[in-house]
């Protein structure tokens, strides 16, 4: 399993590379939300969740983790929720 | 929406109060400067008393879109000076292009505003949420005034309590279970619609306070309604009305009692191929292809589950839409008919503002019929969206304006566009307070040059700017010294601005809600000592921003245009004032477009057209027709005081080109600058092979399609490879128009014109004259060094020879004034090669001595004359066609003309053209002289054409028969009681038996047509291989109708490249 901050080094890495015009703040932490504090939309998301497929050469079931996430009634998706799914799939 | 519902509803929410950020405006001569102000103002913000709230009004009230911008949206003092500081440290770095910080930062080295307009997009259903824009109703009165007409409409219809607004801005008590119902019933079709539609409205009248200039719209879905209302296509007191309302109502009902028919929605998160890849076969529809990363695929539900499952192995993501309407797709027909009633009796017009079509991606229509129509069928075909964006895109728009709730579209508009330069701003967004996203709209709106009304954001709660209101605490302290010190720098910068700006817009305000306020105000176009010739209605108008002009174009009022036609002069003897086509010449444009951008920045001067591209040519109608300019400021030059312009102009209609209206036909870029530049050194112009030029301006003049208007050459000199010189004379401008002997121009477009003519001369002397027929089609630069030389003036010019390919030319003209100094340039001026069948033409002579098709003697019986033609591409363009007709035809066949299917007109013209010359030639055979075309006239009756002369006392021609094969024509005419002809298109490496066999059959076919009988029975009795000469026999039954030819007659064929050929008079064997 890689290390968390491993991921979180690479998602960092990913969403300046998929999102090049956009500045993102210096400091990130596990709080901090995709939507909410990053600012990107729910298409960016799915923009996101290609580049992280492309960046680890593999399909990730993004798909069944946005569903549960919003069965359970969330509006937006911290960091430490996507580092979590992706330690379990990378 | 149910009764039962309505009644459960709590009373209307509380409107959220006031502002939770500000938006802080700064503005520098530049970006040092800019630094050095944010990090002033960060001071100033960090001391006791500051007042966020008087800071952000005062630099509202003084904003002007110039120089360098810094934009922060801020919530208190202590983020401001945050913000300020970490943007002054990016602004030092000088590879930071630019600062988008989501969190309310914005600063742009290219401001987009400068490169393009502004388009506003409007959402549709699905972007509703529950409480959207309730926190605006207390900030702005135009959104409050927005859901209190909602309100008014429910009253009107006797059931307040069913205000859709109920529903919407629930209380903040609401129970978990009411905000659950309130979702659920906000997803049906009526007040999804209905909601969407009320948020965009209320949110377009904000943007019109803001005053931002807006160049198009468009809407997604239901966002269509808005897009159309706010452009004036439709007038909201025609729709929205208690009609609209009961409407929605009623296909709400219609959704509850159908049910409609057993499909799901899939919003999958991958693009329109990706989807149809897997949804063939399943029954399954891209509905909505929104944008690269999203699509809505409809369909039976079982057969969405498949195209789900199949995704899902793919990993795109998916999610189905918790509605089952099949919305743009044609199965939700059997929801249209409220729909329909609704926006039949609306009445549509020609909008103010361009409208796209999220059907087509294309413009809407003019014609107001049409528009209706596929607006309201837009709901049965699939949203376009990504085609819609990239076309708007394509067109200039630069900035995206989201006029509506969520700010989906311009998420989108992002995945469209991704790595262009552009941007999409939404005016609304569920994650961000209301007052909020639109301090962030404004600011970002500001960052990009956009000119926009912050102080709009003020005047609705009276905050007083700080410098009046004395907010400052005393005693002052250091960092307000700097605070101050930085409002007085700005004070004198903007001072200079004011202006400078003021100066040009010719005293207007920037913008004015024309557009945005759902009203039809009357637009005054902007007064001068006497208006530029072209200009005709001003249709819109920014001042300084933009302006859309229009003029009718009427050959009885362009009389410039009679010495302009394609297709030449002299064409009758009948009628000696019959002229080819009358075009608008390509300088006409420019001339209108420079009269255009002349309105937008006034007391300038025009000193450069560059990138001109001619797309089309504009014919003049014989009913007059509207030409339209639209001319757009894409940059303005404080220190210099020159503006940049974007222009084009098009055509709304013609008879000629139906699919072209609307369209551009030409374009260019235009400079104005206070003065003319100085002129340069002129270019090089070393001949090789130089020698004096042989050909005399007569030449000249018989070889150009130019009336004496534009003939101002007056001698012709040395010539070379590399060019030719010659003079010319500036010519009066009384004759141009039949109201005005005094025209007021910018650029002389005649003068311009006939410069040019001096590399016609040059071509004359060239020994290869294929492809010598020349028309524009771009050119890279004009330059202008001085103010119109007098009429009279005796001008020397030069025309240069740039490159010369098969099918293009490229050449450039230098005309100096009197005093010998350089006043106009054009370089980079490409010319199209025309290859028409001119082959034998002699352009000296008189033009009822040539012939257009190609004379074929093998093909002639007797005294009879064949001629055949291969229309060649370029003369089956529909104008060049228009153009041979007019030179070739009748008054009278010419309106025959206009009559005849599209599909038919090829085969019309040119069997009558080549009939004609068949006629004409045997005629001046036997009679001497010749005949111009358009001097005989053609009759059709029972398939077949005769022809006569228009004029009175001459002989009469001969009978004449065509044939047509493949588009191909032959003729025939002879001066015999019977005339045949038949005609077969060879196929490629046909070999001499399939030649032979053909010319057995048309050998029959002829004598079939000379004797009008049926060709079956008809046989080929003998064929003569080297002369051609056949000898047909025919059957027993077309014996006894014709007993002299018991014993057959004569046929001749003859082979013309692929054509075989047969002509008969009907000589007895």
């Amino acid at each position: 399993m890689t290390t968390a901050d491993r991921i979180l080094a690479d998602l960092a890495a990913v969403v300046r590379r998929a999102f090049p015009d956009r500045d993102f703040p210096d400091a990130v932490s596990d709080d901090t939300r995709v939507i909410g504090d990053l600012g990107l939309a729910s298409i960016d998301v799915v923009v996101l969740a290609e580049q992280l497929g492309n960046h680890y050469g593999k399909p990730l079931p993004f798909g069944a983790f946005l569903k549960g996430l919003r069965e359970r009634g969330a509006d937006d998706i911290t960091l430490g929720e996507l580092v979590r799914f992706l330690q379990a799939h990378v | 929406m149910t009764a039962t519902l309505a009644a459960t509803y709590p009373p209307p929410a509380a409107a959220a109060p006031g502002w939770d950020t500000e938006v802080v405006l700064l503005t520098a001569p530049d970006r040092a400067s800019l630094a050095a102000a944010a990090r002033a103002l960060s001071d100033s913000a960090a001391a006791p008393g500051f007042s966020l709230p008087a800071l952000a009004a005062e630099l509202a009230d003084r904003f002007v879109p110039v120089g360098a911008i810094l934009a922060v949206v801020s919530g208190s003092p202590a983020d401001l000076a945050a913000k300020l500081r970490r943007a002054a440290d990016r602004l030092d770095d000088p590879n930071c292009q630019q600062v988008r910080d989501t969190n309310g930062v914005y600063y742009f080295a290219r401001p987009l505003g400068l490169e393009g307009s502004v388009a506003l997009l409007f959402p549709g259903e699905g972007a509703q949420y529950l409480n959207m824009l309730a926190d605006l109703c207390g900030v702005f009165p135009e959104v409050e005034e927005t859901f209190a007409w909602c309100d008014q409409l429910a009253a009107e219809a006797g059931t307040p309590e069913a205000s859709l607004r109920r529903l919407l801005h629930q209380p903040p008590d609401a129970t978990d279970a009411q905000t659950a119902d309130a979702e659920a019933e906000l997803r049906k079709l009526g007040p999804s619609i209905y909601a969407v539609l009320l948020a965009d409205l209320a949110l377009v009248r904000v943007l019109g306070n803001l005053q931002i200039p807006v160049a198009a719209v468009a809407g997604h879905s239901a966002g269509e309604i808005a897009a159309l209302l706010a452009a004036g296509a439709m007038q909201s007191e025609s729709v929205l009305d208690s009609r609209f309302a009961e409407s929605m109502a009623t296909m709400q009902r219609q959704e509850d009692e159908a049910g409609g028919p057993d499909v799901s929605l899939l919003a999958a998160g991958a693009g329109r191929a990706t989807v149809e890849g897997v949804a063939a076969g399943a029954g399954v529809v891209v509905a909505m292809d929104n944008c690269p990363h999203q699509c809505v695929a409809v369909g039976p539900t079982a057969g969405v589950a498949a195209v789900e499952a199949a995704l899902t192995e793919r990993g795109v993501i998916c999610e189905r839409l918790p509605f089952r309407r099949p919305y743009h797709t044609p199965l939700f027909e059997p929801w249209m008919g409220p729909f329909r009633e609704l926006f039949a009796p609306a009445p549509f017009a020609v909008p103010h503002t361009p409208v796209y079509s999220c059907s087509t991606g294309e413009p809407f229509p003019a014609d107001p019929d049409a528009a209706r129509e596929l607006f309201v069928n837009h709901w049965v075909s699939p949203v376009e969206f990504t085609r819609l964006v990239r076309r708007m895109h394509a067109d200039g728009v630069r900035v995206f304006v989201e006029a509506g709730p969520r700010g989906n579209l311009s998420a989108f508009a992002e995945d469209i566009l991704r790595g262009e330069r552009f941007a999409a701003i939404p005016a609304n967004l569920p994650r961000k307070s209301g007052p909020t996203q639109i301090n962030h709209l404004v600011a970002q709106l500001a960052a990009h040059h956009v000119p926009v009304n912050a102080a709009h954001l003020h005047a609705v709660r009276g905050v007083v700017p700080a410098q009046d209101a004395a907010v400052l605490p005393r005693p002052v302290t250091a960092s307000e010294e700097a605070m101050h010190a930085y409002l007085d720098v700005m004070d004198r910068f903007l001072d200079v601005q004011r202006e400078v700006m003021a100066s040009f817009l010719a005293g207007g305000p920037v913008g004015g809600g024309e557009l945005l306020n759902l009203s039809s105000e009357p637009v005054v176009a902007p007064a001068s000592e006497k208006p530029h010739c072209l200009v005709g209605d001003v249709a819109h108008f920014e001042p300084g921003r933009a302006v859309v002009v229009r003029r009718v174009m009427d050959e009885r009022e362009d009389r410039y245009a009679d010495d302009h036609t394609l297709g030449g002069r002299g064409v009758s003897r009948v009628d000696p004032a019959q002229n080819g086509l009358p075009i608008l010449p390509m300088t006409f444009s420019l001339e209108a477009m420079a009269q255009a951008a002349l309105l937008l920045a006034p007391g300038k001067v025009v000193t450069t057209l560059h990138g001109i591209r001619l797309y089309r040519w504009l014919p003049f109608d014989p009913d007059p027709t509207t030409l339209e300019v639209r001319a757009t400021v894409v940059s303005f030059d404080p220190e210099t005081g020159v503006v940049e312009v974007k222009a084009d102009v098009r055509d709304l209609g013609n008879s000629f080109l139906a699919d072209a209206a609307g369209k551009p036909a030409c374009e260019a870029t235009l400079v104005l600058a206070p003065a003319y530049p100085e002129p340069p050194e002129p270019l090089p112009f070393a001949l090789t092979d130089e020698q004096p030029c042989r050909s005399t301006v007569e030449d000249l003049r018989r070889n150009m399609f130019h009336g004496p208007l534009f003939q101002m050459i007056r001698t012709l000199g040395r010539v070379g490879r590399e060019g030719i010189e010659g003079t010319l004379e500036v010519q009066p401008r009384d004759g141009w128009f039949a109201s005005d002997p005094d025209p007021r121009v910018a650029l002389d477009p005649v003068l311009v014109d006939a410069a040019m003519h001096v590399l016609g001369a040059w071509h004359l002397e060239q020994p290869d004259w294929t492809g010598r027929i020349l028309l524009p089609i771009g050119v890279n630069r004009l330059d202008f060094f001085g103010p119109l030389p007098p009429v009279g003036s005796v001008l020397r010019l030069r025309g240069h020879n740039e490159e010369e390919t098969a099918r293009q030319v490229r050449h450039g003209v230098e005309l100096f004034a009197p005093d010998g100094r350089l006043w106009f340039r054009m370089t980079g001026a490409g010319y199209w090669r025309f290859y028409l069948p001119f082959g034998n033409v002699n352009f000296f002579g008189p033009k009822d001595q040539y012939f257009l098709s190609t004379r074929t003697p093998a093909a002639e019986t007797g005294d009879g004359r064949a001629f055949v033609l291969d229309p060649p591409a370029d003369l089956q363009q529909p104008v060049l066609r228009a153009s041979g007709v007019r030179v070739t035809m009748s008054a009278r066949e010419q309106q025959e003309f206009t009559r005849v299917p599209e599909r038919e007109k090829s085969t019309w013209f040119f069997s009558r053209l080549v009939a004609k010359d068949a006629a004409r030639s045997a005629w001046a055979a036997r009679n001497g002289g010749g005949a111009f075309p358009a001097d005989l006239e053609t009759d059709a009756a029972d398939g077949r054409l005769t022809i006569r002369h228009r004029g009175d006392g001459l002989s009469p021609l001969p009978p004449v028969a065509v044939a047509v094969a493949n588009g191909k024509v032959a003729a025939f005419a002879a001066f015999a009681e019977r005339v045949g002809v038949a005609l077969e298109v060879l196929p490629k490496k046909a070999t001499a038996a399939d030649e032979e066999a053909a010319r057995a059959r048309v050998a029959a076919q002829a004598a079939a047509d000379a004797l009008r009988i049926d060709p079956t029975g008809i046989t080929v009795r003998s064929l003569a291989a080297a002369t051609g000469e056949a000898v047909v026999s025919l059957p027993p039954t077309a014996v006894a109708l014709y007993p002299g030819l018991q014993g057959g007659l004569r046929v001749r064929t003859a082979r013309h490249q692929n054509l075989v050929v047969a002509t008969t008079t009907g000589e007895p064997a």
